[in-house]
């Protein structure tokens, strides 16, 4: 939101994959190797891969942060296979070298002075929470998290989430673990009764999701934070392609912001989210 | 001695090796990721008189070894241009090119005029191609006899070489270039980007907002070598390649057919450093080859 350029912020890296494992249905986890980025990297913002071995693939595919060792310098993403790079990136061995472009994008910046966060994600959309928990572990206040999935096997990581935070609701679209239905269920439940007073929200995932959030911070006066996925050419504001709408106040003279650059975390009520 | 130096006008380019406008924003993105000096210009986004947003999202898609762009010339308009970005610019130690846009002739012609008393710029590209503003430069690029009067008019005002860019959407590229050598242009630059389209059969609906967009990167480097060849059998000015370079043998390729000079686009959003790599590779390439940038420039060989 701001218009310095930090550009210096950024690498090309040339990074060593140190694993592979898969973590959930059609979902990986991929680490890889490098002190300078770990050392960098804040929760919310992103790596741009580049796809190895597919000439007709063009663009550098985007990845959250999702765990960092900040002392190994183990950097580690999470990878939905939903089409030809996710695949190709989830078949690297370790050993390799990938080329990454990071660290990219604003981040998560969570007030001190709060009393609960409460954190909405759907699938993938859980990614840059985990390395946020992680951060924000030693902080006071109540962590509650709400995560949903498809179904059971498509959750990731719920043991050590659970960990993570004071209260965890789950719920899957088939019921097969949790509350059967929408995550915005709990969430809508939990918002109704009295809680603490200074609550902010943050949400990551399917873009109805993060619109039902969107409209309940604003039915509760809540603050917020949402993280968009835009799809990107370049991810470092090079292109103008990712270009997110900016919530018409009368006053902004600009109206659209680049998700790459200016985000991918946006406050919840400046935005229109879209497909 | 510097094998690869070349001229546009009476300007002097270390090497031939640029970045195309809209693929290297006004370069401040870029800090820290090549060294600018070892390219040979920069060419900056569209500037146009007065700011302009662009289109609504979705902007962009990825096709088959290419993308389809719909950015709509965003941009902070020429007084801020000058205020805000020339700063930066002009401390690099490479050359900049201004690629400027208008909605009427006289849009091109206030803009230079305005540009001409700032420093630190170097030459002018006049985008007179982009398919994406609708009332905007179509009708400069599809019609010979606008494009020459608008490049004559432009280049009475100004005092530096003039790069005319041109769009392959039209059905004579060398007519259109023709015209502007006519109107007093120092170069062409071509090509820009294609039109093109994509649908998603889900929705039933364009991916882009604006329905079509332009075609770049690898996709469209043979469309990109015969037009270049095209223009370059044409014309006596030089010809300034663009289109799908990704790397030192495509920029080779445009040389051979006739090319001064190469932009490279798309693939700066891939490889940041891509420019500066292919620069770095020309040298090493006619060290190696013992011979002249000048001995390379249309040196294809054709059967009569
Ligand atoms: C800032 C950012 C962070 C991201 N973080 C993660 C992450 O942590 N884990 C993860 O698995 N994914 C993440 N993504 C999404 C990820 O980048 C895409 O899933 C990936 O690029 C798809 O590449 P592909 O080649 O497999 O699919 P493609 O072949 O490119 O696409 C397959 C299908 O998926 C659709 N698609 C592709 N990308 C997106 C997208 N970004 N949003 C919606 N639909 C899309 C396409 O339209 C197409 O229909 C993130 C994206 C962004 C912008
Ligand atoms: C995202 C994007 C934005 C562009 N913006 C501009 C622009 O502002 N002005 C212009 O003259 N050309 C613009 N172009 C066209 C490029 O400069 C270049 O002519 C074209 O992309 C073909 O080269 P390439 O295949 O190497 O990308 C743009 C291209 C892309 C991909
Ligand atoms: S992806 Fe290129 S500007 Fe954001």
């Amino acid at each position: 939101m701001t218009d310095n350029c930090d550009s210096h912020a950024k690498h090309l890296l040339n990074c060593r994959v140190e694993s592979l494992a898969q973590v959930a249905f059609n979902t990986y986890r991929l680490t890889f190797a490098s002190n300078w980025l770990a050392e960098q990297a804040q929760p919310g913002q992103f790596v741009n891969i580049a796809v190895p071995r597919c000439g007709d693939i063009l663009w550098r595919r985007p990845f959250s942060f999702h765990q960092i060792d900040r002392h190994s310098g183990a950097c580690t993403v999470l990878i939905q296979v939903i089409g030809r790079g996710s695949e190709a990136l989830t078949r690297v061995q370790p050993g390799e070298h990938l080329s990454c472009l990071a660290p990219l994008g604003n981040h998560f910046v969570i007030p001190a002075e709060i009393d609960e966060l409460l954190i909405v994600a759907g699938g993938l959309g859980i990614a840059p929470f985990f390395f946020l928990l992680q951060e924000v572990a030693a902080q006071p206040y109540k962590k509650v998290l709400f995560y949903g999935a498809a179904s059971a096997d498509c959750f990731c990581r719920v043991d050590e989430l659970s960990s993570l935070t004071s209260q965890l609701f789950l719920t899957t679209d088939d019921g097969s673990r949790g509350e059967q239905g929408l995550v915005i269920k709990p969430l809508q439940r939990f918002l109704a009764e009295p809680g603490g007073k200074r609550r902010l929200v943050l949400t990551c995932g399917p873009t109805r999701m993060m619109q039902a959030v969107q409209n309940l911070c604003k039915k509760y006066h809540l603050p917020g934070y949402v993280s968009v996925e835009n799809l990107m050419a370049c991810g470092f504001g090079a292109c103008m392609g990712c270009a997110v709408q900016m919530i018409d106040k009368g006053l902004s003279a600009k109206p659209f912001l680049l998700a790459c650059k200016d985000g991918p975390v946006f406050p919840i009520d400046e935005i229109v989210i879209d497909e | 001695m510097n094998k690869v130096a070349i001229r546009i006008g009476d300007v002097a380019f270390a090497n031939p090796i640029m970045v195309a406008s809209g693929t290297f924003g006004y370069a401040q993105e870029f800090d820290g990721l090549l060294d600018f000096s070892q390219i040979g210009a920069i060419v900056t986004k569209t500037v146009t008189l007065e700011p302009r947003t662009g289109n609504p999202p979705p902007r962009i898609w990825e096709t088959a070894a290419g993308m389809l762009n719909s950015i709509g010339l965003p941009n902070v308009g020429v007084e801020e241009f000058i205020a805000k970005k020339m700063p930066f610019l002009r401390n690099l130690a490479t050359r900049i090119v201004v690629n400027v846009a208008g909605k009427t002739g006289d849009d091109y012609v206030r803009i230079v005029e305005r540009l001409q008393q700032v420093d630190g710029i170097d030459a002018y590209e006049l985008n007179f191609s982009c398919p994406n503003v609708k009332q905007g430069g179509m009708s400069f690029s599809a019609d010979a006899q606008i494009a020459e009067r608008v490049t004559a008019d432009v280049r009475k005002k100004s005092q530096r070489p003039l790069i005319v860019k041109l769009t392959p959407n039209v059905t004579s590229i060398a007519d259109i270039g023709k015209a502007v050598e006519q109107g007093g242009a120092d170069a062409v630059s071509a090509i820009n980007t294609l039109v093109g389209m994509a649908v998603d059969v889900k929705s039933r609906r364009p991916r882009l907002s604006t329905i079509t967009g332009g075609l770049s990167g690898p996709a469209i480097k043979p469309i990109a070598l015969a037009k270049v060849y095209e223009l370059c059998r044409k014309l006596t000015i030089p010809v300034v390649a663009i289109g799908g370079i990704m790397n030192l043998q495509d920029a080779l390729e445009f040389f051979v057919v006739g090319a001064t000079a190469v932009q490279i686009g798309t693939a700066n959003f891939i490889n940041p450093a891509c420019a500066a790599e292919i620069a770095q590779g020309l040298h090493g390439y006619c060290r190696a080859q013992n011979l002249n940038l000048q001995e390379l420039i249309g040196s294809l060989r054709v059967e009569k």
